[in-house]
């Protein structure tokens, strides 16, 4: 290529690029706004940064399937997705300088492994006692408008449930926020990652929320089998089939709260009440709604990945997903609350599954393993 | 030079570009029916319903009253409605295309302000459907829908739910036992043929837009009685739950749906 023409293409090339910046930014009502070191203390004490404040837009990468069935993510106007805010998260998550002892990080209970749920006990705390509550696996979390269990984390759930286990005494422990702040500060690597992903010389809990939340935005599973045959790629088996209509069927009645091809979350992050005691021995979304109306209801969970997560529910009461199919087949209790899609069929215990059926809804539900998304190298320990 | 003057066009290219690009209004072309005065005046809909004259029938219990004398409570109301139209005594009318969610448990979903604005003048009636057309309503076609499982199984017909009514109630043996009024399209048993089963209502309702006003509020009302009592008297024992692949449920509701379910309540200029 000639000297000239390649100039001319550097000089397109930038001035395409300029293009793009700007339109890309033209119509933003929010902008990233730089931390004002004049108007603050500088924590970091020894970092200088070298180089302007100039985050890489970070794009989710949706596959065709979802992108044609779900919305995308919303984003919170304070805290867009950024190449650097992504790689702060993944190492706050994967860190144990966020615990009050440095022995736990997020990833001690939301194992990769186990599809970001914790293995077969449930939540351990620091000081190695457990939680009353089964540990959510963080799968495709980003379409939730609430979590928790009990959905006392609303939107933006991801950056406001990433407020609560770093200091709660029963999880993570750390003394305060201020402390956690401190202890990054203090660090060689932290305050510099602060400051590309969010143009910061102070580091605070709000932008250590916002990196998990952002990472924990890009936890998508979206290639299982059963995504697979949605996208007409593969056939599923006999079994597979027969589950799947069982599922979508009144007899089954699943899809209702767990989605199903339009809806490939497999939940529709709703609360319900689904009969699991005869009285309620928690009240879920109840206690934080204060509604009674609210009473036992919790969350349902996704299906993706089951053959990973469990324990199962909300407590972890069940261990295997023949025991869950059981309970819905003849488990069930007609609580005040509980949810007419069961209710109608609570008089008999359930649904009252031939073990053909259970046999059928269990490899519909195995065919929503996706191995590629506990294996993803984007998602591992940097 | 020559690259000069190459840039100088890309660049001129860009920043027209640039500067048109964040534009929010468009000219859209006048369509036949549409009023010739400009649209102006913003409009809001609201929901409401009611059982037994009351509106406030969520959550209370097994206290109403169907026709057929079943005991009931409402414990959900979602429904979904789709291209409304204001018609005007000239012969006009404004459309405001797409579907509105509504879920008695979400305030925001209670209340539709388009974007789409209307003129002043006298207007005749309201026109909307009760789900979606045959053509629109199409499987998987809407994400924020099928995010909220919103949608209807293939097998019975496919697309989406027009409705979901649920609660409790006194059944023959005394006992409180859940029903789910879930209403969408469904397939004749002898034909295999797939029966939609919307719903498009025209609502009589005279009221006139002065040309000082600037906002204009219209209560859409629903009746949850009526969709158990003409022209079929539904028993509850009978089309209480799984009635998503009935037939006979399927169609009995929607003719019920025809009568007196819906109608336009109070309608304020201001």
């Amino acid at each position: 290529m000639k000297k000239e023409n390649i100039v001319i293409s550097t000089r397109l090339f930038k001035l395409c690029f300029a293009f793009l910046f700007v339109l890309l930014f033209s119509c933003k009502k929010e902008k990233i706004t730089p931390y004002d070191s004049s108007s603050g203390n500088n924590s970091s004490g020894t970092y200088e940064p070298t180089e302007p404040y100039n985050p890489t837009p970070f794009y989710i990468p949706y596959s065709f399937l979802f992108l044609e069935r779900l919305p995308p993510i919303t984003i919170p106007t304070d805290n867009p997705m950024t190449e650097e805010g992504v790689q702060l998260g993944k190492k706050l998550f994967y860190d144990k300088i966020l615990s009050g002892n440095n022995n736990l990080s997020c990833a001690s209970c939301h194992r990769p492994e186990k599809a970001f749920s914790d293995s077969p006990n449930k939540l351990t705390t620091v000081e190695g006692s457990s939680t009353s509550r089964n540990t959510p696996a963080l799968i495709n979390s980003g379409w939730a408008s609430r979590l928790f269990w009990d959905g006392r984390a609303g939107f933006p759930a991801l950056e406001n449930q990433a407020y609560e286990p770093v200091v709660n005494p029963y999880e993570m422990h750390s003394i305060s926020w201020t402390h956690v702040a401190e202890k990054l500060s203090q660090t060689e690597n932290y305050p510099e990652l602060f400051y590309k992903a969010f143009g910061t010389l102070t580091i605070d809990s709000s932008y250590v929320v916002k990196a998990l939340a952002q990472f924990q935005r890009t936890l998508i599973s979206d290639n299982s089998r059963m995504d697979k045959y949605l996208r007409n790629e593969i056939m599923l088996t006999a079994d597979e089939l027969a589950g799947l209509d069982l599922f979508l069927s009144e007899i089954g009645d699943c899809y209702h709260c767990h989605g199903g091809p339009g809806n490939p979350l497999w939940t529709d992050n709703n609360f319900y009440d689904i009969g699991l005691d005869p009285t309620y021995v928690e009240l879920g979304l109840g206690e934080i709604t204060g509604n009674p109306s609210d009473y036992g209801k919790f969350k349902v969970p996704t299906l993706r990945n089951l053959i990973f997560t469990g324990p199962y529910m909300h407590d972890g009461r069940f261990e295997t997903l023949e025991e869950v199919i059981e309970f819905y087949s003849t488990g069930i209790n007609d609580t005040p609350n509980l949810d007419p899609n069961i209710a109608w069929r609570a008089h008999q215990g359930g649904a009252n599954f031939t073990q053909e059926q259970k046999d059928q809804l269990l490899a519909f539900l195995l065919s929503l393993t996706d191995s590629s998304f506990v294996n993803n190298p984007a998602f591992q320990a940097p | 030079m020559k690259s000069n003057i190459l840039s100088q066009t890309v660049f001129a290219i860009l920043i027209f570009t640039v500067f048109f690009s964040c534009k929010k209004e468009e000219v859209t072309p006048p369509q036949n029916n549409q009023p010739s005065d400009e649209a102006n005046i913003g409009v809001t809909f609201n929901f409401k319903a009611e059982v037994n004259q009351t509106d406030d029938f969520m959550n209370k219990g097994e206290i109403f009253y169907n026709a057929f004398g079943n005991e009931f409570g409402v414990t959900k109301l979602r429904l979904l409605l789709s291209d409304v139209v204001l018609h005007k005594t000239d012969g006009t009318s404004h459309t405001i295309e797409g579907y509105h969610y509504i879920d008695m448990d979400e305030v925001s979903t209670l209340s539709l302000t388009p974007t789409e604005k209307i003129t002043p003048g006298d207007y005749e009636s309201i026109e909307f459907v009760f789900g979606f057309t045959p053509e629109k309503n199409i499987s998987f076609m809407y994400p924020e829908l099928n995010q909220i499982s919103w949608n209807w199984p293939d097998a019975i017909g496919g697309g989406y739910h027009f409705m979901q009514l649920e609660g409790r109630f006194v059944d023959n043996s005394y006992d409180t036992v859940a029903y789910l009024t879930h209403l969408g399209p469904t397939i004749d048993p002898t034909t295999s043929e797939t029966i939609n089963n919307d719903i498009k209502l025209v609502l009589p309702k005279s009221f006139t837009v002065s040309d000082d006003a600037t906002d204009v509020s219209i209560d859409i009302k629903m009746n949850i009685d009526q969709w158990y009592e003409n022209p079929n008297t539904i028993d509850l024992n009978v089309f209480g739950a799984a009635i998503m692949g009935n037939f006979d449920a399927q169609i009995q509701f929607r003719q019920n749906g025809e009568n007196g379910v819906f109608s336009v309540g109070n309608v304020t200029v201001n």
